[in-house]
């Protein structure tokens, strides 16, 4: 096998990328396949521009996160806080 | 008042594996409730059934076991408000889901010509299942295991409609002028 047969033999094919570009993206997908997604994405424009679009989205929809308010935090903090400390009460169950 | 009191091992328990969860929980509860108050009950709710169920906690995924709980606690304030859906959980969670949607999706959300505005539009317009995983996973932070233990399916599930929805949102914006200038 020559030097070029051993590099494609080893890098993935657009529809391969396809199928598990997602749990790239999510940082899913199993350590030893990410070298070769990242190596398809550099060499392929277009996987690279849908990849470009799906990190766009997530990032998207990471801004619109509506974070709970500090009240919110601070009452379910102190509920917490007491469970931990003085248990229970009786018939809050 | 009485208080009932969980072992030392109990509390402690309490302390090291759910404190540092409160964060997550609030904003898995807001995602799969709609709105804050509920989601404030639903992560009381779930705090007190932890707290009881802690000595029986072995200490190994506190995030899916808190998560876990906190969907068995919303399918049982559901069938309390909604007792028609006393058989089937998954028709539980898509109403609650859909009931998310009907709050989230005026128009006067997204009146800003936008890139992030087209997303949140295109969100909101796709199928309660698929728009639920990317809440989640995208939104609220959750890997795929901690989604799949809130929805109660299996992985290859949340994959595949993560999958499908981002497609569909991906396809949305692509007929979506204002990717066109998002994007320009």
């Amino acid at each position: 096998m020559n030097f070029l047969s051993r590099i494609f033999s080893r890098s993935m094919s657009c529809q391969q990328v396809e199928a598990v570009l997602q749990q790239y993206l999510d940082e899913e997908l199993e350590a030893a396949e990410v070298p070769k997604v990242l190596q398809h994405l550099e060499a392929c424009k277009d996987c690279g521009l849908e990849a470009t679009m799906y990190t766009r989205i997530k990032d998207s929809l990471v801004n619109h996160q509506d974070s709970p308010n500090d009240d919110s935090i601070e009452r379910i903090r102190a509920l917490a806080e007491e469970l931990a400390t003085t248990g229970i009460p009786e018939g809050a169950e | 008042m009485a208080r009932r009191k969980e072992s030392k091992e109990g509390q402690d328990g309490f302390t090291r594996y759910v404190m540092p969860e409160l964060d997550v929980l609030l904003r898995v509860a807001r995602s799969i409730t709609g709105n804050p108050t509920d989601a404030d009950d639903l992560v009381q709710d779930t705090l007190l059934r932890a707290y009881s169920a802690i000595d029986k906690f072995d200490g190994r995924y506190p995030r899916a076991w808190l998560l876990t709980i906190m969907r068995n606690a919303q399918i049982n304030r559901v069938r309390r408000k909604r007792p028609e859906l006393m058989r089937d959980p998954e028709t539980t969670l898509a109403v609650v889901a859909n009931t998310d949607s009907d709050a989230k999706t005026p128009e006067s959300l997204v009146l800003d010509q936008t890139f992030d505005a087209a997303v949140e539009r295109s969100l909101a317009t796709i199928p309660s299942q698929f728009r639920e995983a990317i809440h989640l996973v995208d939104i609220d932070g959750l890997s795929y295991n901690e989604a799949a233990a809130v929805l109660d399916v299996p992985v290859g599930t949340i994959m595949s409609r993560l999958h499908r929805g981002r497609k569909l949102i991906r396809n949305d914006l692509t007929l979506d002028p204002d990717f066109e200038r998002a994007s320009s």
